[in-house]
């Protein structure tokens, strides 16, 4: 809010320097962003707290800089010079819906001359921002950057019935505001109307039609306290932002009105705009009641860590216009000034004590005692690890936008319904891109993808762990998203928030390392992602995980593969789970996206992880009897899975083989059609004596003999 | 004879020292010390020489032999060293070549300044916690004394999943959930992502990061607020960074302060940044409003909490020298790459002279 240093001044003659004003009153809590112009000349730039629509206003700022200075304050000018008829006679007001209107009053200005403001009244509405229209617009606006009450000027002689009533809009009524905008009204909304119809939206904006013109002969100067949380709803509903309705939203007091009309009547009549009709019509249903607070000074010190005397808090307070009315025992009654509605409480006391004797004053310390003990969330030391074991791997670290929306999840090819029922759909999106919450990181990471290949970078290794956001499906068990697990949030409405699952993801695009002068660099594929997931799996302590081919809308049907893994071994059969998926891009998501090499992707589920972690890692005892290695190549099907035939050869083995190692596989000319050769070299050892030639010779053709009974082996020599 | 011998050792010492490789000494040491060597050959001779002169002879001939014998080792180890020399220097390289670098990833600067917020609090007894980012009304603004259809809802541009439920608008609604299920004493940090409706801009996106934070016991004071914050301002900001409190308003704390530190830039000598101020607004502060204290069940009388709450991504941006925080949601690579080099043990920013 602009407001001249001058005009300030006017109120508060014994000022500091404008730069002066600005520091101190910012450290006072009273925000000036900028100030401009030099000297007398100066304007400051204010930002005001939500609590205090009082400073909303020059007056109100000089009584709060008059406090914060210890400096006395002029009043601005309310003698109103009345002559001729009384205003009673000339109108009426009515208020009809007296919990959405504290106050109307009216007062009545004849013999209107409409020209223009006096030069000194444009000047300081241009400072402030405000364009000058004619003398009786210029005033109401003047008084509402003055004393912060907003006022409206009718044209008497167009008010039907010259008749006021304050109500709520009827069905289907609508009106015309000044802006020239038809507007359609709703019964919730509070109008002022004449004997026959609307005449302006309460505390937002006049009608056109009741409007002051060059033809005004009479106006009924509107000064009115209307319901804040009303004016706001009918202001949001409309999409209607005015000076008026924001400073009703934020709160006015009643008494404030009578200031106004005062102010205003005095100003017409002192730059000859008209003659001010005797007395006033004031409705004024929604008197309140005093508000007292109690002040305990020890209280106060308490909270600050401080030892302000009890004197300087009366004094402060007093200086702020509170008005200390008794003492007992150790506290005082407090009488709240009208314009003060923020404080209701002691703690606001507190704050208004502590600001004006100095937040630079009170001494910084630490709290007292031993700091509590700190529990550690196992997840987020997991994922942590995650992190250090991927960027160790090469892949750097991402941190994506949450949001999603349908046509990049139909560009991944995800199937519609599942992302109409699982999506968490935004009600007002700011654009058509964020829409949704992700259902995946897919589509976050295959955007950074995008993004990067659209800007020729082809070689992208990444990774995420963030969170998804799943609607929440009657399977769910309720408290499977991380933040419900916080205990003592029982409240029935948990159900109607998603689930929340962290996931682990990764997309490799092009080459992870750097290419090498002296071994060139190959892109990464599908093994080298597997590499990683294995790497990962096994660094996060996962023992036991296998791949299985499987298939997922988004990648290539014959590389993709499900992450399972043995769950928290409580030793129940079924206890196998996923844990994820990975594999190649699909060649035609891959086009759509504009991706010139090819892609691999990985999502892993964070709890799962958790869940299939040892939970209590041993370091095994070192062998002490030596190992011996034979290799095995055999013919098999194409279509045996390798980890099939390392399974047989681990179960046939039986406790002798320690480690088996696919080291070679082959398909070509010297192997049947629809077969390949794997190669695997097999660790043999005990740990309680050196096997002989003999022991392993015997495995080695078990091992043999069961891969030719029950894969239909060929084993060669 | 003696003539003879010491002919040989003088012909043996010459083509030793002849010998440039290892095969050519052993070629020196078969005529000389072999089977049929002349040494060997000499002292097999022996027995034909008249019987008082053999111990003489035999003596120096063993002495020619081990004289030989030792001039082969010395030589042998000199040829050794030439040869390997001369291999080492066929496997020269120009070592100004570049390195074959492992792959390395880099860090995120969000997750690095979580990361060191984490462990500054964590030192101050204050433990990590979190909540659903998609969040009820109730946590989000009934709970911290916003209430429903109220204006003040206007200080936040909010976004709505239904009538109930909000993408949460700051990481404090996190604090009602904590307080809720624990007793004081409780310190906590939460770390995440907040949503406000806001256009992207340099200074803007519609998701991003915070810091909340709370202390909550009994005898918790402004002074406390004060002191801790000032603590991390340094721990993070440098040891000789200045922080001041400027009154300002929350509707979940009462006393409310804003929090500037010395700028990070110019230190406090004015520039572009802090606007010629010499101060940056880093966070928002104050003591628990009593209304948020009663709403976890807490009695203000007897218990009083500090709280704090920052925005990771300013923090981000004026430890590291960023000057758009799309920068950090966009993640071209070109940016996140650089993240290798740069660390918390930085303190990134322009010269004293910026």
């Amino acid at each position: 809010m602009l407001v001249p240093y001058e005009w300030l001044k006017e109120f508060v003659p014994g000022l500091p320097p404008a730069d002066e004003v600005a520091r101190v009153l910012t450290m006072a809590g009273v925000a000036v962003e900028a100030l401009t112009g030099e000297g007398e000349d100066a304007v400051f730039d204010f930002e005001i707290t939500h609590n205090r629509p009082d400073l909303l206003n020059v007056f109100g700022l000089a009584r709060e800089a008059a406090a914060v200075f210890s400096l006395p304050l002029r009043h601005p000018e309310l003698a109103v010079p009345e002559e001729g008829g009384a205003a009673e006679g000339m109108a009426s007001v009515e208020i009809a819906a007296p919990g959405l209107c504290r106050r109307y009053i009216a007062r009545i200005v004849t013999d209107v001359k409409i020209g223009p403001s006096p030069g000194w009244m444009q000047a300081r509405l241009a400072s402030s921002g405000v364009r000058p229209i004619n003398n009786i617009v210029d005033v109401t606006n003047y008084v509402m950057l003055e004393v912060g009450q907003p006022l409206h000027a009718f044209d008497l002689d167009l008010v039907g019935g010259r008749r006021i009533v304050v109500r709520r809009a009827a069905p289907g009524e609508s009106i015309t505001t000044i802006d020239g905008e038809q507007r359609r009204l709703s019964e919730d909304m509070l109008v002022i109307a004449d004997a026959d119809r609307p005449v302006a939206v309460a505390g937002v904006m006049g009608g056109l039609e009741t409007e002051v013109s060059e033809r005004t002969k009479a106006v009924l100067l509107e000064s009115a306290n209307f319901d804040g949380v009303s004016v706001w709803r009918t202001s949001r509903a409309l999409r209607m932002r005015t000076e008026a309705s924001s400073r009703f939203s934020r709160g006015l007091w009643p008494e404030n009105a009578r200031i106004g009309v005062d102010r205003a009547a005095a100003l017409i009549a002192a730059i000859g705009a008209g003659k001010i009709a005797l007395g006033m019509l004031d409705a004024y249903p929604g008197r309140e009641a005093p508000v007292y607070v109690t002040l305990r000074p020890r209280r106060v010190n308490h909270l600050l860590g401080t030892n302000i005397p009890a004197e300087e808090m009366k004094d402060i307070l007093m200086r702020l216009g509170f008005i200390i009315e008794s003492k007992d025992g150790d506290a005082y009654r407090v009488l709240v000034p009208d314009h003060r509605r923020d404080v209701s409480r002691e703690e606001d006391l507190v704050e208004e004590i502590a600001r004006l004797h100095g937040y630079d004053r009170i001494e910084a310390t630490l709290p007292e005692g031993a700091p509590p003990e700190v529990r550690l969330d196992p997840a987020r030391q997991v994922a942590s690890r995650a992190g250090e074991i991927l960027r160790a791997c090469g892949l750097s670290e991402v941190e994506t936008i949450t949001f999603t929306n349908f046509e990049a999840c139909r560009e991944l090819r995800l199937p519609e319904d599942e992302v109409e029922r699982r999506a968490v759909k935004i009600s007002n999106p700011l654009s058509s891109d964020y829409t949704m919450m992700r259902t995946t990181l897919l589509t976050s990471l295959l955007d950074v993808l995008k993004r990067n290949a659209a800007r020729r970078e082809d070689d992208v290794a990444i990774y995420e762990i963030a969170r998804v956001y799943l609607r929440r499906e009657r399977e769910d068990a309720p408290g499977s998203a991380r933040g419900d697990s916080l205990p003592g949030s029982g409240s029935a409405c948990e159900d109607l928030l998603p689930c929340e699952p962290t996931k682990i993801g990764l997309a490799v695009m092009g080459r992870i390392a750097e290419p090498s002068w002296e071994r060139g660099a190959a892109d990464a594929g599908f093994f080298d992602l597997k590499g990683i997931v294995e790497t990962l799996l096994e660094g996060l302590g996962v023992r036991g995980a296998r791949f299985v081919a499987a298939s997922h809308p988004s990648l290539h049907p014959g590389r993709t593969a499900r992450v399972v893994v043995a769950g928290d071994g409580d030793g129940s059969d079924g206890d196998i789970g996923d844990i994820g998926f990975l594999g190649e891009l699909h060649p035609d998501v891959r086009e759509a996206l504009g991706l010139r090499k090819r892609a691999c992707v990985a999502e892993l589920d964070l709890a799962s992880i958790l869940a299939a972690r040892d939970p209590v890692p041993r370091v095994k005892p070192l062998a002490r009897f030596p190992a011996v290695t034979r290799d095995m190549a055999i013919v098999v099907r194409r279509d045996v899975a390798s980890a099939e035939v390392r399974d047989e050869i681990a179960a046939a083995g039986a406790d002798l083989v320690e480690d088996v190692r696919l080291f070679d596989v082959y398909e070509g000319p010297q192997v049947p059609e629809g077969h390949r050769s794997l190669a695997f070299s097999i660790t043999y050892r005990s740990p309680e004596r050196t096997l002989t030639d003999e022991e392993v010779e015997k495995a080695h053709r078990a091992i043999s003999a069961a891969l030719t009974e029950k894969l239909g082996a060929t084993v060669r020599e | 004879m003696r003539d003879d011998v010491e002919k040989i050792i003088s012909q043996a010492a010459a083509e030793v020292s002849a010998a440039s490789s290892l095969a050519e000494l052993d070629e020196v040491r078969v005529r000389y010390l072999g089977k049929k060597g002349r040494i060997t050959a000499a002292l097999r001779s022996l027995g034909a020489c008249p019987p008082e002169e053999r111990p003489a002879l035999g003596k120096l001939l063993n002495e020619a032999r081990e004289s030989v014998e030792a001039m082969l080792t010395r030589r042998r180890d000199e040829v050794a060293a030439l040869e390997r020399a001369k291999a080492l220097e066929a496997e020269r390289v120009d070592v100004t070549l570049p390195g074959t670098r492992p792959p390395v990833g880099a860090r995120h600067p969000i997750r690095m300044v979580y990361e060191e917020l984490e462990e500054i609090f964590g030192r101050m007894g204050f433990e990590v916690a979190e909540g659903p980012e998609v969040e009820l009304d109730y946590y989000n603004f009934e709970a911290l004394n916003v209430p429903k259809n109220h204006p003040s809802r206007d200080i936040q541009d909010t976004f709505y999943i239904s009538d109930e439920v909000v993408l949460r608008t700051h990481t404090t609604c996190v604090d009602v959930r904590v307080m809720k299920g624990r007793k004081p004493p409780v310190r906590a940090i939460i770390p995440g992502k907040v949503y406000r409706s806001d256009a992207s801009d340099p200074s803007h996106l519609p998701v991003f990061h915070q810091l909340d934070g709370f202390a909550v016991d009994e005898g918790i004071t402004f002074g406390d607020l004060k002191g801790t914050l000032a603590r991390f301002a340094r721990e993070f900001f440098g040891a000789d960074t200045k922080v001041r409190f400027r009154p300002s308003y929350f509707p979940f704390t009462e006393p409310s302060a804003e929090m500037d530190v010395s700028c990070v830039i110019c230190h406090g000598r004015g520039c572009r940044v802090c606007k010629n101020t010499g101060w940056l607004e880093i966070l928002g502060s104050g003591l628990f409003h009593p209304k948020v204290l009663e709403a976890v069940g807490y009695d203000p009388e007897k218990v009083s909490g500090l709280a704090f709450g920052m925005g990771a991504d300013r923090i981000a941006m004026l430890k590291y020298g960023i000057d758009d925080i799309r920068l950090l949601a966009e993640n071209d690579m070109r940016f996140n790459r650089q993240f290798l080099h740069i660390n918390p043990a930085h303190i990134v920013h322009a010269s004293r002279e910026g």
